[in-house]
């Protein structure tokens, strides 16, 4: 089938080659008859358009000088591949799927075979993508020894090598070329067949369900994100809003497919319950791969901007008249740039990646969870914290108090309608919003929650409600109260008044 | 021979269709599942189905053999006579009006039970009045639902101690239950096709559905009124329970929803 955009041109296509087309068009000449047939074939054929799918750039990644753009998006593609090749490197905490084994001998004859551990291994499906698990800061070494002594990257060869075929009696693993001469490849080295398995599968499936809002990057900009008030979310920060985990610590795994299975009442999100877990597990996968893959543009964007954005080549020559001094500062510029490329650039983005695998890799641990010091107490019965008053008395004096100032943005009766709101905002670098009222870190508006609905978007169980107080919601001016603003005792008074304000405001 | 033919082919298609209808229940063209209803009420809709059924069936017999008698009787006649006009017969045109007539009315008394116990609050099994299990909110596109606390009556506004649930209706088996339907944003419509439950959500609207699961298992439920893009999205189910593992699961229910997350050492 032809890929055709204008349906005029299809059917126009269609009719030279059909003959069938050519004699029913002499066939039937009034133009009653041509006319609805025409239309007929235009509906049949229009809007066979096929589109390749492809990651967009973040804004602030297109504001750099060209050659920094153009290491920023390398980076990208290498590490996290294309729409319809998605990896991402074995060291973060997604489960990218594929089957692991040890490597136990190379021969040093033939560097076309390697052996495996274990004999009797289950066969392995040939011809199969291979990943070797190298461990990232050696292969940094052995990839800048190569720079500095100018030969070719010693690596190269691994990216195409496939497994051609397995004998599972021998356990000796047949290639498609030779291995490269390197230390690296050595007994004990962990080698994954199939890599990134699971992201091909995850990514059907959000093609099938999220796309359309959350969009191909995960930028919150799919088709219908137009139509949403709020907006999808934009995974690309790394932020999420409603977390179990701690006020510095990543959403966790655990916390995104509750996400999947809840929905997010009073917005947009639907619930997935009614898919199997292993798609839901997947999906997950998926959500955490295009996150990790934005916010590792935004970190290396912000490593590169601070020297080498279109900004500050403008600034470096506004004052400058003389256009050949100009040259001489933008040819310098550029040199500044190609030296940091070359040698300090590698080392950043490594550190990049181990710092963001690092930083999710906690979020799954165990003491990365919030939970209260003090269970709640009866909202009638007196407050933990100040025992003279009962704890909805108290939780309403925080809430109107200055120490939380709640009331600030939600306002006095809850409705989210506080002075905030009527006032302009300032934005991260100190000017000011163009609408009034509060707004969120992907630059939206974002109108304080009205506490009297009895929506609560983060859950509203009670351990729900400490959290969003202890923590925050993450991405939003609601702040961290948890640790040195409030106590544990005082946050419960306050989550007591709320759930009180809730259903009596009604 | 040519006559026999076109008598033939027109013979055809009735008989055909009729063929069809029989074997249609053993293809699984019937209703879904094994063809019975899995509640009470649904058996009395199905009752009524099949009484139309037998009746439209009569009819739809009688017409064709009527049809092929005029076009075996006409085919006969030469075509070379004019055509010929006549005011008609008064007493078979009183007959072809009283027997249809007859029949509806019949059939709008017969069904008048039924449809009242179906829709009419005021009819519904006194039980199912007594027991409102949930509120069920469907928006696009999925469907949310309350339910009060153990012990608890279903107020109009959400409590405290209200539990939630997405697309999925926990009710107890073998007992009228009622829903409070309604919608947050367009029209959809609540559909249990093996319980015979179909009821629109109107904005603006509340409205009590009240049915009964026969035995404890799982249900489909899905949206029966094109309410947008995602509308096939709009599937969920009601499990039904044993009387005794409702009761567990409401407090397990209760207690997870009231969870401050404190754990003592």
């Amino acid at each position: 089938m032809p890929v055709c955009v204008n349906p005029l041109l299809a059917l126009r296509v269609v009719i030279a080659q059909d003959n069938f087309v050519n004699m029913l068009l002499e066939w039937s000449i009034r133009p009653w008859t041509v006319w609805p047939m025409l239309v007929l074939l235009c509906g049949l054929f229009a809007g066979c358009d096929q589109v390749e799918s492809r990651y967009v750039y973040s804004p602030e990644t297109a504001e750099l000088m060209p050659a920094a753009r153009e290491a920023v998006q390398a980076s990208l593609e290498a590490t996290f591949g294309t729409p319809a090749d998605p990896r991402i490197p074995f060291f973060f905490p997604v489960d990218r799927g594929g089957d692991l084994w040890t490597v136990q001998d190379v021969d040093a004859e033939n560097r076309s075979q390697l052996t495996l551990e274990e004999k009797g291994l289950p066969p392995i499906s040939t011809p199969a993508k291979l990943e070797f698990l190298f461990d990232p800061e050696a292969v940094f070494e052995v990839r800048m020894d190569a720079l500095e002594s100018g030969s070719p990257d010693p690596l190269a060869s691994l990216g195409t090598l496939m497994a051609t075929a397995f004998d599972p009696k021998s356990a000796v693993l047949s290639l498609s070329g030779p291995l490269p001469e390197m230390e690296l490849i050595e007994p004990g080295l962990k080698l994954a067949f199939h890599p990134n398995a699971n992201l091909r599968r995850a990514r059907e499936l959000y093609g099938q369900h999220c796309l359309h809002c959350h969009g191909v990057t995960g930028d919150g900009n799919g088709p219908t994100a137009a139509f949403m008030q709020p907006r999808p979310r934009d995974y690309r920060l790394g932020i999420f809003k409603y977390t179990s985990t701690g006020p510095q610590e990543k959403i966790s795994t655990a916390d995104l497919k509750h996400i999947l299975k809840e929905g997010i009442p009073g917005t947009y999100m639907p619930s997935f319950n009614m898919l199997p877990e292993t798609q839901l597990d997947l999906m997950v996968a998926y959500v955490k791969y295009l996150a990790l893959r934005g916010e590792t543009e935004k970190k290396l964007n912000v490593e590169l901007a601070v020297d080498f954005s279109q900004k500050v080549l403008d600034k470096d020559l506004a004052d400058v008249e003389d256009p050949a001094e100009q040259q001489e500062i933008q040819r310098e510029f550029e040199q500044d740039l190609t030296e940091f490329l070359s040698e300090d650039y590698p080392e950043i983005e490594l550190g990049v990646l181990q710092d963001l695998a690092d930083n999710w890799s906690h979020a799954d641990a165990e003491d990365a969870i919030l939970w209260p010091s003090l269970g709640r107490p009866d909202p009638r019965g007196p407050s933990l914290a100040n025992p003279e008053l009962t704890s909805v008395e108290n939780g309403r004096q925080l809430y109107l108090g200055k120490d939380a100032q709640c009331a600030s943005c939600h306002g006095d009766t809850g409705r989210g309608n506080g002075y905030q709101t009527f006032q302009f905002q300032k934005k991260r670098d100190g000017s000011l919003y163009d609408t009034v009222g509060l707004h969120d870190e992907w630059g939206n508006p974002l109108p304080p929650r009205d506490l009297t609905t009895g929506i609560f978007r983060g859950g509203s169980r009670p351990v729900d409600l400490f959290r969003r107080l202890y923590v925050g919601i993450k991405g939003t001016p609601m702040p961290v109260f948890g640790g040195k603003g409030l106590t544990d005792a005082q946050i419960w008074d306050i989550v007591n008044y709320l759930m009180v304000l809730s259903e009596e405001s009604r | 021979m040519k006559r026999v033919w076109w008598l033939l082919f027109f013979l055809i298609w009735p008989v055909l269709a009729l063929v069809i209808s029989v074997l249609a229940p053993t293809w699984n063209w019937g209703f879904p599942g094994n063809g019975r209803a899995d509640s009470p009420l649904g058996e009395d809709i199905d009752h009524l189905f099949y009484v139309i059924l037998i009746l439209v069936t009569i009819v739809f017999i009688g017409t064709q053999v009527g049809l092929l008698y005029v076009l075996y009787s006409a085919s006969g006649r030469k075509a070379d006579r004019p055509a010929w006009y006549t005011h008609g017969n008064h007493r078979l045109e009183a007959i072809w009006t009283i027997i249809p007539g007859a029949i509806l009315l019949f059939l709008a008394f017969y069904q008048m039970r039924v449809w009242a116990n179906f829709r009419i609050e005021s009819a519904f099994p006194e039980a199912a009045r007594q027991h409102v299990v949930a509120e069920v909110t469907a928006r696009q596109f999925e469907w949310r639902i309350r339910y009060p606390a153990p012990g608890k009556k279903l107020e109009k506004t959400p409590r405290l101690d209200d539990m939630y649930d997405v697309n999925i209706i926990h009710v107890p088996a073998g007992t009228p239950v009622t829903i409070q339907l309604r919608t947050q944003d367009v029209q959809h419509s609540f559909f249990l096709p093996s319980l015979r439950i179909k009821q629109d959500a109107l904005p603006g609207h509340v409205i009590p559905v009240w049915f009964e699961v026969s035995q404890p298992g799982e249900y489909p439920l899905v949206c029966a009124e094109l309410c947008g893009w995602g509308h096939y999205k709009m599937a969920g189910k009601v499990i039904a329970h044993a009387p005794e593992d409702y009761e567990a699961l409401l407090q397990r229910k209760h207690i997870e929803q009231m969870d401050d997350g404190y754990r003592e050492e």
